[in-house]
């Protein structure tokens, strides 16, 4: 590789570079006005988010290689670039009114949301597994430090700690199925291990179901979704919106990745073993969520169960069916809308330092704030899966992709889970609109405001009139799955 | 004379490691892994691999003890916390560590079967201009990713440990 294609490589990354010297700006920017950085921050983050926005969109529609075939700027990276810009920017604009107004760390707070994300755009794109592996710890250590940004809290500490300890595990696995890849292949590049897979060697099959470890738990299914409860109730809520969308998607979309592009001779023995993890993975994630007393924790726990939801999917993708790669990845660009509202609506009812977490603290929010209470019923209903929204059809066609790749009791426990999902989806609305009001509600907020309805707008007109969503997943998915096809 | 060598400071690491071990201050635990870090440096340059020599010095022999003699002081750690509550106890743990070493080699046999290549490199790998030359070409990205890695690992202690107020 030489100067030019160093130079060539270096534009071809534009979204990530802009994200990361948005960040540093940010930090640079925010020690200088100390206590008055509060909305120059705001404003250059989400300058620096557009940028990043308007290059992506760029990537449609080209496949380009950069670094020598280090990371591939492909459609289904663009899409799944998409998916976070669009948590990092509810993220940040949700912040915005969660902060209190003359907090110091405003601009870190900021800046670790950014380089989060561009960790995340490296992970889906990377097509080698050292670029991978950092885009995976770029985005891991800002969201450790995040979860644990509210020190007056002793549960956002815990979260933050728990999260480090646990991640720094499900790294040092990921790490060393890596090592044992390599050690087999003698490369770490994702086509090189495909080509030279052989099911006889210990060394590709200890080193693949390491790695997948390591992504199953980033993804927070059920063996190894212990912590996602504890960290998503402790972390600020902005943080665990944040989270839930960006951090699951990243890791699907590096799963989804890996799977086609170098795991594809291991498919027949570990599909089963995903069937169960799916399986599993909805249970107690149902389960658990309507035993919960605290709305944040429930949703939590229902973060689990649709990781479930999307697994079914890559269990019915078996064999690179294109219609179930496409239905995972629409799946999470329809989740992200939906979770990110329903945290972004208890972030707009928190007030300086207490959050609003009990059904008790959404009393009466139909007869005080009924914007707010509607766009709540929106992304309830939506996360039920009830049509017409983007969550009802999302389910549709996980749900439809196991049917068609005749894994029919997958799709009847999913169909059973999300008729139990509805119970603890609408306990939340009966509270917001058949209850009397018990404490009273915090003022009214601009940004996050014009966030909920945009959000809550998107919710719904997505699932009428998908638009090229639903088209752009399937060629984001088609792209993924050249190479399992070529091999 | 490069054998006279090796045997020399291979000798030396080991009876560092094996004082690692069995002394019961750790102060001097610390200090004499520094003897088994330098010994293993002199073989990374009999590997001409002089860079990882240099590397191993600054960053293990250097930081990293500094670091560990700096902990175990700071805790003040005396000699008598080592000592185990039943005297079974420093057997039962030796015998499962020894388990622990065969089931790692056996488990290494089986697996080198599957490596596919010798890692015989050329002369220049290991060497300052070979690992700069790598660093600066193939892996330019994994360099700068890592900054950006440390970077945000820097911001993040520092937004989290300053916060006092709150």
């Amino acid at each position: 590789m030489d100067l030019s294609d160093v130079l060539k490589s270096t534009l071809l990354i534009g979204p990530e570079i802009s994200l990361i010297v948005a960040g540093i700006v940010l930090i640079v920017l925010g020690s200088i006005l100390k206590k008055k950085a509060g909305i120059y921050v705001f404003v250059l983050a989400l300058i620096g988010l557009a940028v990043a926005f308007g290059l992506n969109i760029e990537r449609f529609g080209t496949a380009e290689t950069a670094f020598g075939g280090a990371l591939a700027l492909d459609q289904y990276a663009a899409y799944f670039n998409v998916i976070f810009l669009i948590g990092a920017l509810a993220a940040i604009v949700f912040s915005k009114d969660y902060l209190s107004a003359t907090d110091e760390f405003a601009a870190e707070f900021y800046a670790l949301i950014l380089f989060s994300t561009s960790g995340m755009m490296i992970l889906s794109s990377s097509k080698e597994f050292m670029s991978l592996f950092l885009g995976f710890e770029i985005m891991s250590i800002s969201v450790y430090v995040l979860s644990a940004f509210n020190r007056k809290s002793a549960r956002s500490t815990e979260a933050g700690i728990k999260y480090l300890i646990l991640g720094g595990f499900s790294s040092a696995i990921l790490l060393y199925g890596i090592a044992l890849l390599y050690g087999a292949s003698g490369s770490i590049y994702l086509d090189e291990i495909l080509k030279s897979f052989e099911l006889t060697n210990p060394l590709f099959v200890a080193g693949a179901a390491l790695v997948l470890i390591g992504f199953i738990f980033k993804i927070g299914a059920f063996p190894l979704h212990q912590w996602v409860p504890d960290v998503y109730e402790g972390a600020p809520m902005s943080v665990t919106a944040f989270m839930s969308v960006g951090v699951k998607a990243a890791a699907f979309a590096i799963l989804l990745r890996v799977i086609f592009e170098s795991f594809y001779p291991i498919q027949v023995s570990f599909m089963p073993l995903l069937w169960v993890i799916a399986v599993f993975t909805i249970i107690v994630g149902n389960v658990a969520a309507i035993a919960q007393s605290s709305v944040k924790r429930m949703l939590a726990y229902s973060s689990i169960a649709h990781a479930g939801y999307a697994l079914i999917g890559v269990v019915a993708a078996y064999g690179g069916q294109v219609l179930a790669v496409s239905s995972v990845i629409y799946y999470l660009f329809a989740y992200t809308f939906m979770n990110l509202g329903a945290f972004g609506v208890l972030t707009y009812l928190s007030r300086d330092g207490k959050e609003c977490e009990t059904f008790d603290d959404l009393s009466g929010l139909w007869s005080k704030r009924p914007f707010v209470a509607l766009s709540l019923g929106i992304f309830m209903f939506s996360l039920a899966g009830i049509p017409p929204t983007i969550g009802f059809f999302a389910k549709y066609r996980v749900f439809l992709s196991a049917v068609q790749a005749e894994f029919y009791w997958l799709a009847v426990i999913g169909i059973v889970g999300s008729v139990i999902s509805a119970y603890y989806y609408l306990r939340v609305l009966v509270y917001a609109f058949m209850r009397t009001e018990i404490s009273p509600f915090p003022s009214f907020k601009v940004a996050s405001s014009i966030a909920l309805i945009v959000l809550s707008i998107a919710t719904v007109a997505l699932g009428i009139f998908p638009f090229d969503s639903w088209d752009l997943a399937l060629k984001a998915a088609g792209t993924v799955l050249t190479a399992a096809r070529g091999g | 004379m490069e054998t006279v060598v090796f045997y020399v400071f291979a000798a030396l690491a080991v009876a560092g490691a094996i004082v690692v071990v069995t002394h019961s201050n750790p102060v001097y635990s610390a200090i004499s892994l520094v003897l088994t870090l330098f010994s293993t440096a002199v073989l990374f340059v009999l590997l001409h691999a002089d860079f990882v020599a240099v590397v191993q010095v600054l960053v293990y022999a250097g930081a990293i003890m500094i670091l560990f003699l700096f902990t175990v002081m700071f805790l003040n750690i005396r000699p008598e916390a080592f000592k185990f509550d039943s005297k079974y106890m420093k057997f039962k743990i030796s015998v499962f560590m020894v388990l622990l070493l065969f089931v790692g080699y056996f488990a290494s046999l089986g697996f080198s079967r599957g490596l596919k290549r010798s890692y015989t490199e050329s002369v220049d790998f290991g060497s300052a201009k070979g690992v700069g030359t790598m660093l600066f070409t193939d892996y330019l990205l994994p360099f700068e990713l890592t900054s950006v890695l440390i970077v945000a690992a820097i911001i993040g202690v520092v937004a989290i440990a300053k916060r006092r107020d709150g």
